[in-house]
């Protein structure tokens, strides 16, 4: 398994452990530096008397270490990794694990094939009243949403740029309340309209229509297919059982890792892994959350590859998903062979949006394409000659176009009201985050 | 259609009632007929109309008129580096990073296209650091610069952004001083031309940047400057007259000095002649030369007047002019300058000539002298001689001396004198600051590390020690740092 740095410092629970990391990729820092095919593994001499015992799985990469760290990897781990990339020369090549090792490779190995225990699940009848509860309390706090929304649209919009960031606190409050968290992230991402821009009219409108729509729907729930329902009640904020969805049938793949971002508000990070089945030609969105000092619990790399079976969460149009058994990570790097412009990208968002008028995000890419600006205004163009704003950040756009030199690029994003965000690309065959 | 409902939407479907558009008027007049109110009809309406706007979006045609960047001709620094890079940055180590950006101009290669956004930013964040920046972010610095306005300021050249004419002060400083460089005339015409227009403190600043490429064809001017209004400006003028060789007022100084200063031999213990200097300090100073701004009080504690007044008359001359009416030798005459009994009080202004007029045997003589530690001299002497006064000052004058030694050269310090430095820093460790201590990290030879690794595990209670130990680690992180390079 080869590494990049990059690839390594993504690995990293924060830009701290990485840098201490990269501090630990000294030679002299190590007693032991083994490697086997499967393992990496090393003894590091911290501040007490006895080293670390740190260990690698290359296989299913994975990380282990006696130090007291809370943090996954900690530098020890993230260490090693750097100082075999930076130096595998270094490591004597082992044709046998160590006893230590081969005990704990074994074990992940057991634990894979061992089947998940099962989540005690609460009976029939405190579900159903738990149930019945919740939808009294959301039914309610729609109803208040919808009068909140009227009330807004009686008085006009007009005046919302003089206090943009306050006018909807008290209903997100309120939805919250009602356990209706969903329509309280749709209310949030108010906040994100840039209310010194022109066009903020319209994306105002627009969002506060989408809200009513929602809640309509939402009142007319039954009269939809199915897996529409599955759409509106998530938007709603009902979440669907992770046991529900690992029941259901997957879909086996090699997963390309397009990208991981992490986003974070009120002390919760939302990261998500947008990936592509290389067979299927699937996308596949994984979200965690992780609270407080919460960090990361895999070790995906980025431009790299997870070999498993996902299950998609009901939908319309499936794209958040579920790895159903252990996986396989791969680090070995891909490039997906699409060609696909502009035309071809809105074509998909009509696909999208009469399955489901509600489908705001469209993981899409696009190749070949170039990135420049006009007008102050930063935008992405086919060889068809055909354009789409570009919704990355100022500081973004300018590495895009580092990046590029003006050249075509290959590049995964986001279709988003109107507009692309570039989250990867790849270009002279190397992976590069945009996020 | 959009701009029907943003309208009903920015005042309220109280005041604005909504129109539908055709294309949807058959859906509109559904909505209507099943309205629970005005806003409910416009809230369904809206969101239906948006939704089938966006299905049927057309993307919009253009091309980009952006022409591709040249192709780098300098080899890339490797990953490794990248990341150190990207650290010192986002961490504000300066030191790591100035370091950094040293060793890859010295090696000739270029950052990673996704660094030299960040790399162009800080050269605009720190001006100053600009220049060594810029090689470093190759052509592709260049090409981007280019097109953003605000990296654009960083990659022109000052003299290409100077104009006379429009530029504003700073500008116009830049213009003449490089123009002085060129063609000291053409400089000294075209402020002559627009002098009486400037203010006092414009016209002090351009005074003074005459000095560059200062010639006996500038005196007129100069001259006609001490019946300026202003006594800033006649205090310029006058100081650039009176280290004008030849001028009238340095002229004065020369002769006035040369009746009171004699080279004689004296008989020394009845058999031997030795040449010495004397001074008449009892000479007192004419009225037509104290009128040349020379101080008549003396600021010297213990140095009286006429002495006073005279010894500032050496820090005007240029000391070949003296040497040569003495008719001696440069060597000599300085001997018996630093000789004389009152050399202490002549030696600031010996300091001041040595320095003004870069005279590098001066300034070795008056280094040579007790107390006479200046940072500028030693400037002025050679790299040899530097370091041997450097390491008689490192007890004295500890902080001046890693001042000079830690420069932008980077070289390692001899194993004695790093030794030395350590040695001291040991016993007061907190005389420098940290971003100290990681600077001359990098300049320590690797045999200091034995040294520094016993420092680090000192196990002592005393603050000082304690202290001391986490700067010696400190020290020994950027060693290995350094050490581990390959750029």
């Amino acid at each position: 398994m080869q590494f990049t740095i990059e690839q390594i410092n993504k690995l990293a629970p924060d830009d701290a452990s990485a840098k201490a990391g990269r501090g630990l990729a000294i030679n002299s820092k190590w007693q032991l530096r083994c490697v086997h095919d499967k393992a990496l593994w090393g003894d590091c001499q911290g501040s007490g008397k006895t080293p670390y015992r740190t260990i690698v799985d290359l296989t299913n990469l994975a990380f282990k270490c006696s130090c007291p760290s809370r943090k996954f990897p900690c530098k020890h781990g993230l260490g090693l990794l750097f100082l075999y990339t930076d130096n595998p020369s270094v490591f004597s090549a082992e044709t046998e694990l160590a006893p230590h090792v081969a005990e704990w490779i074994d074990k992940r190995v057991t634990k894979a094939e061992s089947k998940p225990a099962t989540e005690k699940i609460p009976n029939e009848q405190t579900q159903q009243k738990r149930v019945e509860s919740r939808e009294k309390k959301v039914t309610d706090g729609i109803a208040e949403m919808r009068m909140w929304l009227k009330d807004v649209i009686r008085t006009g919009i007009i005046n919302v740029p003089q206090n943009p960031y306050q006018f909807n606190q008290n209903i997100i409050a309120r939805m919250v309340d009602s356990q209706a968290g969903g329509l309280a992230n749709q209310l949030r991402r108010i906040n994100q309209i840039n209310f010194y821009k022109e066009g903020w009219q319209k994306a105002l409108t627009k969002q506060l229509s989408r809200i009513y729509l929602l809640t309509e729907s939402y009142n007319n729930i039954q009269s939809l297919p199915v897996e529409l329902q599955s759409d509106i009640r998530t938007l709603i904020g009902w979440n669907t059982a992770k046991q529900e969805v690992l029941a259901t049938a997957g879909v086996k793949d090699e997963w390309l890792v397009l990208a991981i971002t992490l986003e974070e508000e009120n002390n919760l990070k939302t990261e998500r892994i947008w990936l592509y089945g290389i067979e299927t030609k699937k996308y596949a969105l994984i979200l965690n959350f992780y609270v407080g000092a919460q960090t990361q619990a895999h070790a995906y790399i980025v431009g790299g590859t997870i070999k498993g079976e996902l299950v998609y969460y009901p939908s319309q149009m499936p794209l958040r998903a579920l790895f159903k058994d252990p996986v396989e990570i791969k680090s070995s790097f891909q490039i997906p062979s699409i060609n696909q412009n502009i035309q071809e990208l809105l074509n998909e968002v009509s696909i999208q949006l009469s399955q489901n008028p509600f489908a705001d995000q469209v993981p899409y890419i696009l190749n070949p394409v170039k990135v420049y600006f006009e007008k102050e205004q930063w935008l992405i163009v086919d060889n068809e000659g055909k354009i789409l704003p570009l919704n990355n950040n100022t500081a973004e756009c300018w590495t895009i176009l580092a990046i590029t030199r003006g050249k075509h690029l290959n590049g995964f994003g986001i279709y988003e009201n109107e507009a692309f965000k570039l989250l990867s690309l790849w270009q002279d065959n190397q992976y590069n985050s945009i996020s | 259609m959009q701009e029907d409902i943003i309208k009903t939407a920015l005042l309220g479907t109280g005041k604005m009632p909504l129109k539908a558009s055709s294309d949807l008027e058959d859906f509109a007049s559904r909505i209507i007929a099943r309205q629970e109110d005005k806003e409910d009809a416009f809230l369904k309406y809206a969101g239906l109309a948006f939704i089938y706007q966006e299905s049927g979006l057309e993307p919009a045609e253009g091309t980009s008129s952006i022409e591709e960047c040249a192709a780098e001709t300098l080899k890339e620094l490797n990953s490794n580096i990248n990341q150190y890079l990207l650290d010192a940055l986002q961490a504000k180590d300066e030191i790591l990073f100035d370091y950094l950006i040293f060793r890859a101009v010295q090696a000739r290669k270029v950052a990673p296209a996704a660094i030299v956004p960040k790399l162009l930013n800080k050269a605009i964040e720190q001006k100053g650091k600009a220049d060594k920046i810029l090689p470093v972010c190759g052509e592709l610095g260049k090409w981007l610069c280019s097109m953003n306005p605000e990296w654009k300021k960083i990659s022109e050249k000052e003299s290409e952004t100077a104009n006379w004419e429009t530029g504003n002060h700073e500008e116009r400083q830049r213009f003449l001083k490089a123009l002085r460089l060129q063609n000291p005339s053409e400089a000294r015409e075209l402020l002559i031309a627009d002098f009486d227009q400037e203010n006092a403190a414009n016209r002090t600043d351009f005074i003074d940047l005459l000095e560059t490429g200062l010639s006996l064809q500038d005196e007129e001017f100069l001259m006609k400057c001490l019946a300026d209004k202003s006594k800033k400006v006649k205090e310029s003028a006058l100081q650039l007259l009176r280290i004008l060789k030849d001028s009238l007022i340095n002229k004065s100084f020369v002769n006035h000095l040369l009746k009171v200063i004699l080279i004689k031999e004296e008989r020394q213990l009845l058999i031997l002649k030795k040449k010495v200097l004397h001074i008449d300090t009892s000479a007192v100073l004419p009225d037509e030369i104290l009128q040349y701004g020379i101080e008549k009080v003396s600021s010297q504690k213990g140095v009286d007047d006429n002495f006073f007044q005279l010894a500032q008359l050496f820090a005007y001359v240029e000391p070949a002019v003296l040497v040569q009416a003495l008719n001696t030798e440069k060597e000599e005459f300085f001997r018996l300058l630093t000789e004389h009994p009152q050399a202490v009080l002549l030696q600031p202004f010996l300091t001041e000539a040595a320095l003004r007029f870069k005279d590098n045997l001066l300034a070795e003589k008056i280094l040579s002298m007790d107390n006479s530690f200046n940072s500028k001299l030693l400037e002025l002497i050679s790299e040899e001689q530097k370091n041997a006064f450097l390491d008689n000052y490192i007890e004295q004058h500890l902080i001046a001396v890693l001042d000079i030694l830690l420069d932008n050269r980077y070289q390692l310090l001899q194993h004695n004198m790093a030794e030395r430095i350590i040695k001291r820093l040991a016993i007061n460790p907190y005389q420098v600051a940290q971003p100290v201590y990681q600077r001359l990290a990098l300049a320590l030879p690797a045999s200091l590390i034995k040294l520094l690794e016993a420092h680090a595990n000192d196990d002592a209670n005393d603050y000082q020690k304690r202290y001391f130990s986490n700067q010696a680690a400190t020290m020994l992180r950027y060693i290995e740092l350094r050490d581990r390079l390959h750029i």
